[in-house]
């Protein structure tokens, strides 16, 4: 990934002669780096949670890397976030204009894809670089019920059950795979994505910086979850994971 | 004949209340002198906390609801907090206004409740004038002589429900452009109720 360029990071409209687009890949470097965003689907409806290592002094109220996008949508990012307040501003757009001319909620899918046509339109002209943020986008629509989607900074956009981005997010993965299961309620999915954010993070006892949102299946509108509801959860999670320092294992 | 002919007749009225405000509007909508419908809604939930109830042309007050509520709810998720009542009225405002050389042909009376319950009547341009009750449309002259005689601050809900009804009914009686039937919106801190009633 670092091998010598050859000069052919600049403009980003060039492949270079191995095939590769390098300011894409430093683009998901950046991604790599965020702190952890996770989302989890559960037939119930589907849980967004990040890790927000806020600074000292900085007002307690204040949520940076969870959006609301409509009604029924919300996302979490990972990298570098003042990019992922642009795609919600442009994502809230796309879903309000979908009420205006179709009257609907807008398909999370259909929202997941013109954010990822965005990311791709900025991989292909001079004069740009690409969005330095992933985002998770979630929530609960009429025509697939509970949905995860993920849009990176190459185009790309996938669905998921679970996933999770950011540092320590191979980790994490690697524990969904293990411990997701489809048949998880809503508060199975909230323990289980605060149980990965205490894998990663340095802080394995407080709840101040986990922030954690739901769309529940039946209400089909995003809630944020309160301290305390979170420290209910997080008890939970402390109990079902057992120890988490690295080098012990789910 | 003229095109004001074609431009659809009807009654809508708006009284704000002790805890909050009653909208309504009859139901005929008229294509000349064709009934096109019997059950056209003249009402409408525009925001979470503010309902319209509009006169004119059908086409200009759907869209003109749904593009106030499409750009309240776009404000509200940057905000992060509801917008109020007076605040989505003046955005109305500015919207119509901002077709100042090709308005939309619908007057409008918005109704929502901030500090007080409040009615505010804007015409095709987005004039906003803030008011306790207000009437609209080709029946608005036969209502107001009602609601002028029966208005008194501090109505109870039922007593505004009657008020709306019965100065509806009255220009109903005797503007061939309203009729069919009658939809109240109320709206109060709790949230909206819709009722349907034949008249």
């Amino acid at each position: 990934m670092f091998a010598p360029s050859a000069g052919y990071d600049r403009a980003i409209t060039i492949f270079s002669p191995d095939g590769r687009l390098y300011q894409v890949e430093y683009a998901l470097e950046t991604v790599r780096r965020g702190s952890l965003a996770v989302g989890v689907r559960t037939d119930d409806g589907v849980v967004l949670a990040v890790e927000e290592r806020g600074r000292k002094l900085q007002s307690g109220e204040s949520v940076v890397k969870m959006f609301q996008i409509d009604d029924h949508i919300g996302a979490v990012g990972a990298g570098y976030i003042p990019d992922a307040r642009i795609q919600v501003d442009n994502a809230r757009v796309i879903a309000q204009s979908n009420r205006l001319v179709y009257d609907e909620p807008v398909d999370i899918e259909t929202v997941a894809k013109r954010i990822a046509d965005l990311n791709q339109q900025y991989t292909q002209y001079a004069g740009v670089r690409p969005f330095g943020v992933s985002l998770i986008i979630s929530g609960v629509d009429e025509n697939r019920g509970p949905v995860v989607f993920l849009t990176d900074p190459t185009g790309a956009y996938l669905g998921f059950d679970a996933i999770a981005i950011g540092a320590g997010s191979d980790q994490v993965n690697e524990y969904l795979e293990k411990n997701y299961s489809t048949g998880l309620s809503l508060e199975q999915g909230v323990t289980l994505a605060i149980e990965c954010i205490y894998l990663v993070s340095e802080d394995k006892s407080s709840v101040f910086h986990i922030k954690t949102a739901v769309v529940d299946a039946k209400t089909k509108k995003m809630r944020r979850l309160t301290e305390d509801e979170i420290s209910k959860y997080a008890a939970a999670a402390k109990t079902r994971g057992g120890d988490k320092s690295p080098g012990k294992g789910a | 004949m003229s095109f004001d002919a074609y431009i659809p007749g009807a009654t809508a009225v708006g009284v704000a209340y002790k805890d909050g405000v009653v909208l309504g509007a009859e139901r005929r909508i008229t294509l000349a002198n064709y009934v096109i419908s019997k059950k056209g809604r003249k009402v409408f939930r525009m925001t979470d906390n503010v309902g319209a109830v509009c006169a004119g042309m059908v086409a200009d007050m759907q869209n003109l609801v749904k593009e106030v509520g499409v750009y309240s709810k776009l404000k509200e998720l940057e905000a992060k907090r509801q917008l109020s009542a007076a605040a989505v009225a003046k955005l109305t405002s500015v919207i119509m206004f901002e077709r100042r050389f090709s308005p939309l042909l619908t007057q409008v009376i918005l109704g929502g409740v901030d500090q007080k319950p409040k009615v505010w009547v804007l015409d095709p341009l987005g004039s906003l004038i803030t008011d306790e009750y207000a009437s609209v449309g080709t029946g608005a002259e036969m209502a107001t002589g009602v609601l002028e005689a029966g208005y008194a601050p501090g109505l109870s809900e039922k007593e505004a429900r009657e008020l709306t009804v019965s100065s509806i009914k009255a220009s109903i009686a005797r503007d061939t452009m309203s009729g069919n039937g009658i939809d109240i919106l109320t709206l109060d801190r709790q949230g909206f109720r819709e009722e349907s009633i034949s008249a």
